[in-house]
């Protein structure tokens, strides 16, 4: 009898579970499902289904092309905020008083939406804005938006993402660093090595979770790409995007196509993130 | 190499009041001296504060003479040993231990060479590639504590480190201390709230109530002439006789027990511990008494009796503690008796 009450709590546990998970599930994979078969023709917005795979082959460059520069970005803004939220975790946890401010202004950071950072950052960093004008507006002024390397887009990511990986690390290590540091100082460890040898260490499963999150938000982000890059070339959202909402609608297999390579490439990515992670399970 | 380590009238505030007051105490190179003291008595902060992790609000930390104010923690040669084992989780038993070395710029080798020889130390050499969550609370402290040593520091501080062990672990863990003391003869600053733990491992003991040191001394000098009345309850004394000193004499229902020449003539305490009292048959102890209570304690009995009226009226009880089960009752009398020459008064 009592064998079955680990089974029996499983099945609760389930149950009780079922309300939130069920509606994600459904709701996901008929997405990824009514994505794909839009993808192959076979649920056209007019005119009769037929299996195609003119979406996936002839925009295929487009596609790898688009795949290239969201890994790009998403590579660079991950970099970006993981280093940068490394900083102000360490300087949060080092500093009391200080640190609190700087907590402070990082959570309220998080809640800005990226429409409105991006909107912000453009106004920032363009050739005729603000940055520009208050140094003169020199004619060597980087191209932040609508250059080549989607620096703009790559700075606002840094900004908005730095302070959620900030607030991550703080809150998954703050307890017990102060301790180990204290430890740390008394065998002879310097404030830089502490940091290194010490809080890095401690602080790389939630880099790491955090990394990932970041990752494939930033892969799939659409508005701050949008409209702080080139027109051309595109990545994967901004690509989906504009073939979802153009007035071809024969487009749309192009477009579903596009997402769902996007979603591939998240589920890559995650995948591969997951499998760092588990070196780091004695750590959580 | 260890150093003498000196506070000079080192005082602690954290704005809701003082934690330390004046204290002024100095350890010599090579000795162990225990703080004992209740929770809250300022024990760790004084230990924290002589590490660099605190600073003073007041006062002096001297080691070998020298000033330690505005030197970090790093750079102290002080290593502390804390309640909790505090390893990284990061590194391996042996990593753990060659941290120190890294930090000064050892090469991983030497470090881990230098590492083994203390595992060796604490007989943890087996275990040097484990990861720290897979030691038990004893093998963990062990590691600590061989991690302090190969910091080579000159002054060893350790903070409740056997609190959470075991009887048995903690009798290891003493062997181990003396063991460490006789090959290294560290100076050690112990903090601990176990009397016994003091006596066990310390050459002095300095007693601490809310911020001050109240006695400092040898460990037979705190439990038998005990300076104040909070210095005996703290080391665990049950008998404060009331009465009154006069001519070299403690008069009191226990009878006038000689006591200390410089005792100040007056009311005074007097002062038996419990073991150095014995029951006798009634009539042949200083004073008879009746037993309220028996307590086992194990292989010993702590014994309370109400001790008969004295001619001038006065009364009182007192604690014996005997070897084995004693042959009384509750309700029954037995005489008390003192093995001392003389007796020990404290203030009220």
């Amino acid at each position: 009898m009592s064998e079955r009450l680990p089974e029996r709590a499983s099945r609760r546990a389930l149950l009780m579970a079922a309300p939130a998970v069920l509606p994600v599930i459904v709701v996901l994979a008929g997405a990824l499902f009514a994505g794909l078969l839009q993808s192959l023709g076979l649920m056209p917005f007019t005119g009769e289904p037929q299996l195609s795979f003119d979406a996936w082959t002839t925009g295929s460059g487009e596609i790898l092309q688009a795949a290239g520069i969201s890994l790009y970005i998403a590579a660079a803004s991950t970099t970006l905020s993981v280093v940068m939220g490394f900083m102000i975790a360490a300087y949060i946890l080092a500093m009391p008083i200080s640190g609190r401010v700087i907590a402070g202004l990082s959570a309220a950071t998080i809640p800005i939406p990226h429409l409105i950072a991006a909107g912000t950052f453009g106004l920032l960093l363009s050739d005729a804005g603000f940055l520009a004008r208050v140094l003169g507006m020199p004619e060597e002024f980087p191209t932040f938006v609508g250059g080549p390397w989607w620096g703009a887009a790559i700075l606002e990511y840094g900004w908005k993402e730095s302070a959620f990986v900030a607030l991550v690390v703080v809150g998954s290590i703050s307890r017990r660093v102060g301790d180990l540091c204290d430890a740390a100082s008394t065998l002879g460890a310097s404030p830089r090595q502490r940091i290194l040898n010490v809080v890095l260490p401690l602080a790389l499963p939630s880099l790491g979770i955090s990394a990932i999150i970041v990752f494939v938000y930033t892969l799939g982000s659409y508005e701050a790409v949008w409209l702080l890059g080139p027109i051309s070339p595109e990545p994967l959202p901004v690509r989906a995007v504009r073939l979802f909402g153009s007035v071809d609608l024969a487009a749309r297999p192009d477009a579903m196509a596009t997402a769902l390579a996007s979603v591939a490439v998240g589920v890559v990515a995650i995948l591969a993130g997951l499998l760092v992670l588990r070196r780091f399970k004695g750590l959580r | 190499m260890s150093s003498s380590l000196s506070f000079t009238k080192v005082s602690r505030n954290f704005g809701h009041g003082d934690v330390l007051r004046d204290i002024s105490l100095t350890v010599p190179q090579s000795a162990c001296v225990a703080l004992l003291g209740a929770s809250g008595s300022g024990k760790s902060t004084l230990l924290r504060i002589a590490a660099g992790l605190d600073a003073p609000s007041a006062g002096e930390v001297l080691v070998d003479g020298q000033d330690l104010s505005g030197v970090p923690a790093e750079e102290r040669g002080i290593a502390l040993v804390f309640q909790k084992p505090l390893l990284f989780p990061h590194l391996n038993v042996l990593d753990n231990v060659a941290f120190s070395a890294r930090m000064s710029g050892q090469s991983k080798r030497a470090s881990r060479s230098q590492a083994l020889a203390f595992l060796n130390l604490v007989q943890l050499a087996d275990f040097a590639h484990r990861a720290p969550g897979k030691l038990s609370g004893g093998q963990e402290q062990r590691v600590s504590l061989a991690r302090a040593l190969a910091r080579n520091p000159r002054i060893l501080l350790l903070d409740e480190p056997f609190s959470s062990l075991d009887s048995q672990l903690r009798e290891d863990m003493y062997a181990l201390v003396d063991d460490i003391r006789s090959q290294l003869a560290p100076t050690i600053v112990l903090v601990t709230h176990d009397r016994r733990e003091a006596s066990v491992l310390a050459d002095s003991i300095a007693v601490l109530d809310e911020g001050r040191i109240l006695q400092h001394g040898p460990v037979a000098q705190v439990h038998y002439k005990p300076a104040t009345l909070a210095v005996n309850r703290t080391l665990g004394g049950l008998n404060e006789i009331p009465g009154h000193v006069s001519q070299g004499c403690h008069v009191s229902p226990f009878g006038r027990i000689p006591v200390q020449p410089d005792a100040s003539e007056g009311p005074g305490f007097l002062v038996l511990r419990q073991e150095a009292l014995h029951l006798v048959p009634i009539d042949q102890g200083a004073v008879n008494g009746t037993v309220t209570d028996l307590k086992p304690m194990g292989a010993h009995t702590l014994v309370r009796l109400q001790l008969d009226t004295a001619t001038d009226g006065s009364t009182g009880s007192l604690a014996v503690e005997v070897v084995g089960a004693p042959d009384v009752h509750v309700g029954g009398v037995a005489g008390i008796s003192f093995n001392g020459a003389s007796g020990w008064t404290a203030p009220g």
